[in-house]
């Protein structure tokens, strides 16, 4: 234990030269701008900075590059919040409480309610890191292809529950997503499906192109309706970026209780900040004492994605600095600047340079606070965004919409994808369909799919593999709890009714 | 088809020598010359070409900028498209390594590398064959002996996609060991690199990656590698522990390597120009100590070596490939 | 005709179709020749039956209570001409942005959606909005981001 501290104490003597805080702080505020425009996620962000990570030096690349990281996180929500357009995945699952206080004129709660919440995830999260991430890591290894898929499985049912009301129309959503991340090369077999011999969906549809579709897009072409409204009104008052007592008294339980799970997310390569952060709002719904709220603006269905997501971007950290191994598309580029400058991520890192593995864990506390601080005045700003008049605003958001898309994959091809889950937006929106659980379907149907197949590969066959280990037991028993808890609550609660009654 | 080849060569020659080529070649590179990592940013195709551009520009052997662009998808099958509408431009340049060869062979494209106009090899990794440090196989033989008792008794996977890289290295030793019936053994492919992590976890029993890919873990003694497919030990990093397949009595060796291209039908003076850069380039220490830090082995091969290279490179995959049934 | 059965009717068709290419896909030549062909086949069927299901239930709740919760078909034509046009210059500008390059393609773009919102009151608000955001944009990604955008033909910056 002291010897974490003196490692950790010699990350900060590192981490607080102030080259190192300079990098900090531009890498925090790079990642926050990224974040916000829809479509550049931290991924892009740090690919950016590829070029310019020569000159840095192996600790001040990997200060930076963590800092976009991180910062995305941040900056991924404002737009989801303030224009129902998520900047990243990570971000989607703000939109479903985010943009309904927003709606409500609340956007300053909301705003300042994501900061808090990214802030506090992402240093309870960097805490874990410190002291945990040895045992975390050699607990992900035990995730194989069987774990995988019934990890999958459990965030589905959890999704599909969520929706009792249009469970036909949830599940159709599904489905329809599960569809779609069907597309492309088969790994397995090497035999493309349903690509239209179109080279450019071999590599499958990038689901945030759909999810920028479905909710930019669909959003703006909804927007004609109300911008020749002439009793629509755009705010013109804006109050301080704070939220009120009962707000917290809401938020703190679903904060604590979505950071480790953000943060073990994370930690598994493979799975991410999207899948964290949804899962953690389902995961606040089932709980919720008013589970009719969620949806409708309820505050801490907004806190709790936002702090998952911020802790999985540095459970994320785990797999490259512990194993060398991306966990994800960010880390996958992080680890190849890091060869680049001749750093060799693994087991040997935090022995052999660790001035870079701790500096680098210290400037992700010092940059937390950075953002908080940034990110309060920089949300008053933002805020002024909603003063823009619709109908200015709505054709800037298209704009956007398809510079983040080509910004994604530098294709065309993907501009007639985006326009045409534009158009299904709109058809999702008419029809009622709750988006949620396809867009959850699209992000973990290709994992669950071949995990599925590769786990009978490996038993030759033989079922018993997806009940033969105690990670597998425990996330049966996860899911059939949470395909039957809304119902049982449901129960209990007519139950204590017709008692009082 | 043979002879209008040889019609078009002769007269893209007639061209080439009426085109006042020497007055263009004055001064050449005199603007931006664009670099395509037909793959995403952080990847070997991509590393490998910005390395190229910052050692190019730094020791002023190129004068003008090169910035690096990434154009990803169908498993570079999307640039190679692309790069056909840039014939005779002198100012583009990207790289490729083997599924090049692939991505022909099995149909996903009708272009092939000689719809490009190869420049020179650089670098190559090797293929290796990694087991967990506390498994029972202690040399890639006895890999081959359980699996021609049973085809399904070993557990192997990759990183990459069947009938790709990982796949058909491993397929290139087995036959060369004499195992018949390729068909037959199981690969299972992971996605996003998840491959190292599921051999760490005891998941799968044999990993089929390349030799820089797992350098962590296998100096920390985690992982151990079975033999690597190169000719002869490296001279430094891992490979030079690892015995090769070679070593093991499997007469066969296969190299993941990576060149850069020009579009078609490049103008004779940029050809020539890039031929010379890249002879230059690779003598360089500033070269030398990236390929170090990346963990490359250097393996500089000029145009005309390149080019005969590629060409029995393409029969092995092809053989390979057909015997899957993926050979279009 | 409700949005409800709509939905129960496209998802019937969605599922057919996809679950009939599914079954056509090549099979693989090695490995399990249909391991990629069963999960699709099997959401193919799923969906189908979810959309039966849902035309059924839609049959079946002729109450009126029930049909205010199916929102009723129709409800688009009002602002479908605005959509339609908007979608269309959407394509368009698809078609153009790599022969026109970023920044003209989408000054024409922007200024054409703006206009279709707008009308024909504030126009030189049209112009200015459009002309500095495909400007803004080009200069941060371009320039400041390092992301390369599809360049002008002719002027070539």
């Amino acid at each position: 234990m002291n010897e974490v501290f003196s490692q950790l104490f010699l990350g900060f003597q590192v981490a607080l030269t102030p080259i190192n805080i300079m990098w900090t702080t531009l890498g925090g505020v790079l990642g926050t701008i990224i974040g916000m425009l829809p479509g550049l996620g931290p991924a892009t962000g740090v690919a950016v900075l590829l070029p310019l990570t020569f000159k840095m030096g192996p600790v001040g690349a990997m200060i930076t590059m963590a800092g976009v990281y991180y910062g995305a996180m941040f900056g991924g929500s404002r737009a989801s919040i303030l224009l129902n357009t998520p900047g990243d995945g990570a971000a989607i699952a703000t939109c479903f409480d985010g943009y309904p206080m927003t709606q409500k004129g609340r956007a300053e709660a909301a705003l300042a309610m994501s900061a808090v919440a990214s802030f506090i995830g992402g240093m309870i999260a960097n805490v874990a890191m410190v002291f945990v991430a040895v045992p975390v890591a050699k607990f992900s290894l035990k995730f194989g292809p069987a774990e995988y898929t019934l990890l999958m499985l459990f965030a589905l049912a959890a999704t599909a529950a969520m929706s009792k009301e249009k469970i036909l129309q949830g599940f159709i959503g599904m489905v329809f997503g599960l569809m779609i991340s069907t597309i492309g090369l088969d790994g397995l077999t090497g035999v493309n499906r349903f690509t239209f011999n179109i080279l450019e969906l071999m590599g499958g549809i990038d689901f945030l192109i759909i999810i920028i579709g479905i909710y930019a897009l669909g959003e703006v072409f909804k927007s004609f309706k109300s911008v020749h409204d002439p009793s629509y009104k755009m705010q013109t008052k804006f109050g301080k970026i704070t939220f009120t007592k009962e707000d917290w008294k809401r938020s703190w339980p679903a904060i604590l209780r979505s950071t480790p799970l953000g943060f073990f997310i994370g930690a598994l390569p493979g799975a991410g900040g999207t899948m964290a952060a949804l899962m953690a709002y389902n995961n606040e719904k089932n709980l919720s004492k008013h589970p009719e709220e969620f949806g409708k603006g309820a505050i801490e269905g907004l806190a709790a994605p936002e702090a998952a997501n911020n802790a999985s971007s540095v459970g994320a950290l785990i797999p490259m600095m512990t194993l060398g191994i991306p966990g994800s598309g960010t880390t996958a580029v992080m680890l190849g600047a890091l060869l680049m400058l001749g750093l060799q991520p693994g087991p040997l890192l935090f022995t052999k340079q660790p001035e870079v593995a701790w500096g680098m864990i210290a400037s992700m506390f010092i940059g937390n606070f950075i953002l908080l601080i940034v990110n309060m005045p920089m949300a008053s700003i933002l805020v002024r965004v909603l003063s823009v008049p619709a109908k200015v605003l709505y054709p800037l958001i298209l704009g956007l919409a398809f510079i983040g898309t080509y910004a994604i994959t530098n294709s065309v091809v993907d501009f007639f994808i985006l326009i045409a889950f534009g158009l299904i937006g709109i058809f999702l929106d008419k029809a009622k369909i709750p988006t949620a659980p396809l867009i959850l379907g699209g992000i973990v149907g290709s994992t669950m799919e071949t995990s599925f197949r590769q786990a009978l590969m490996l038993s030759d066959g033989s079922p018993k593999i997806f009940y033969g280990s105690t990670v597998t037991i425990v996330l049966i028993g996860l899911t059939i709890f949470s395909i039957a808890w809304p119902f049982v609550a449901g129960a209990i609660k007519s139950a204590k009714r017709a008692r009082k009654a | 088809m043979k002879r209008i080849t040889r019609i078009l060569t002769a007269a893209a020659l007639v061209a080439a020598v009426a085109t006042p080529a020497f007055a263009q070649a004055k001064g050449y590179p005199s603007r931006t010359v664009e670099c395509y990592a037909p793959g995403g940013a952080g990847g070997g195709w991509d590393l490998t070409i910005r390395t190229v551009s910052k050692t190019l520009t730094d020791t002023g052997l190129v004068k003008v900028a090169m910035p690096v662009e990434n154009k990803s998808g169908g498993g570079g099958a999307v640039f190679l498209t692309a790069l056909q509408s840039m014939k005779k431009k002198d100012n583009v340049l990207t790289v490729y390594s083997p599924p090049l060869l692939f991505i022909n062979i099995n149909g996903t494209t009708p272009f092939s590398y000689k719809n490009t106009t190869p420049l020179a090899r650089l670098i190559t990794d090797f293929g290796a064959f990694v087991v967990r440090k506390d498994s029972k196989y202690t040399s890639i033989s006895q890999v081959i002996e359980d699996l021609r008792k049973n085809p399904t008794s070993v557990k192997f996977g990759g990183n990459s996609a069947a009938g790709s890289m990982d796949h058909i290295q491993f397929l290139v030793v087995a036959k060369a060991a004499g195992l018949t019936g390729l068909k037959n053994i199981q690969f299972i492919s992971f996605q996003d690199n998840a491959g190292a992590a599921q051999l760490l976890g005891g998941h799968i029993d044999m990993l089929s990656t390349g030799l820089g890919d797992v350098r962590g873990l296998v100096e920390s003694g985690d992982l151990r590698v079975l033999a690597s497919t190169a000719p002869v030990r490296p001279s430094f990093g891992v490979g030079k522990d690892v015995p090769t397949v070679r070593e093991q009595g499997i007469p066969v060796d296969f190299l993941n390597w990576r060149g850069i291209f020009g579009p078609p039908e490049m103008p004779d003076y940029a050809v020539k120009f890039w031929r010379d850069a890249f002879a230059k380039m690779v003598k360089t220490p500033e070269w030398q100590k990236s390929c170090e830090t990346n963990g490359w082995v250097q393996n500089y091969a000029d145009q005309p070596e390149f080019l005969s290279f590629l060409e029995t490179q393409n029969k092995l995959a092809r053989e390979i490939l057909s015997e899957l049934g993926m050979a279009k | 005709m409700t949005w409800n059965m709509i939905t129960g009717l496209v998802a019937t068709l969605i599922g057919a179709a996809y679950g009939w290419s599914a079954w056509n896909l090549p099979r693989a030549t090695f490995g399990n020749p249909t391991g990629h062909i069963v999960y699709p086949a099997i959401l193919g069927a799923l969906m189908t039956l979810l959309g039966l299901a849902l035309v059924v239930k839609e049959l079946l709740s002729k109450s009126p209570s029930k049909a205010k919760n199916s929102p009723k078909f129709g409800a688009l034509t009002r602002h479908g001409k605005e959509i339609a046009i908007a979608i269309a210059a959407s394509l368009c500008y698809a078609l153009l942005f790599e022969p026109l390059g970023y920044v003209i393609a989408t000054i024409l773009y922007l200024g054409a959606v703006l206009f279709l919102v707008n009308g024909r009151v504030k126009v030189a608000r049209t112009v200015i909005v459009a002309v500095a955001f495909s400007v803004g944009v080009y200069v941060l990604f371009s320039v400041l981001l390092g992301i390369q955008l599809p360049r002008m033909p002719i002027l070539d910056i």
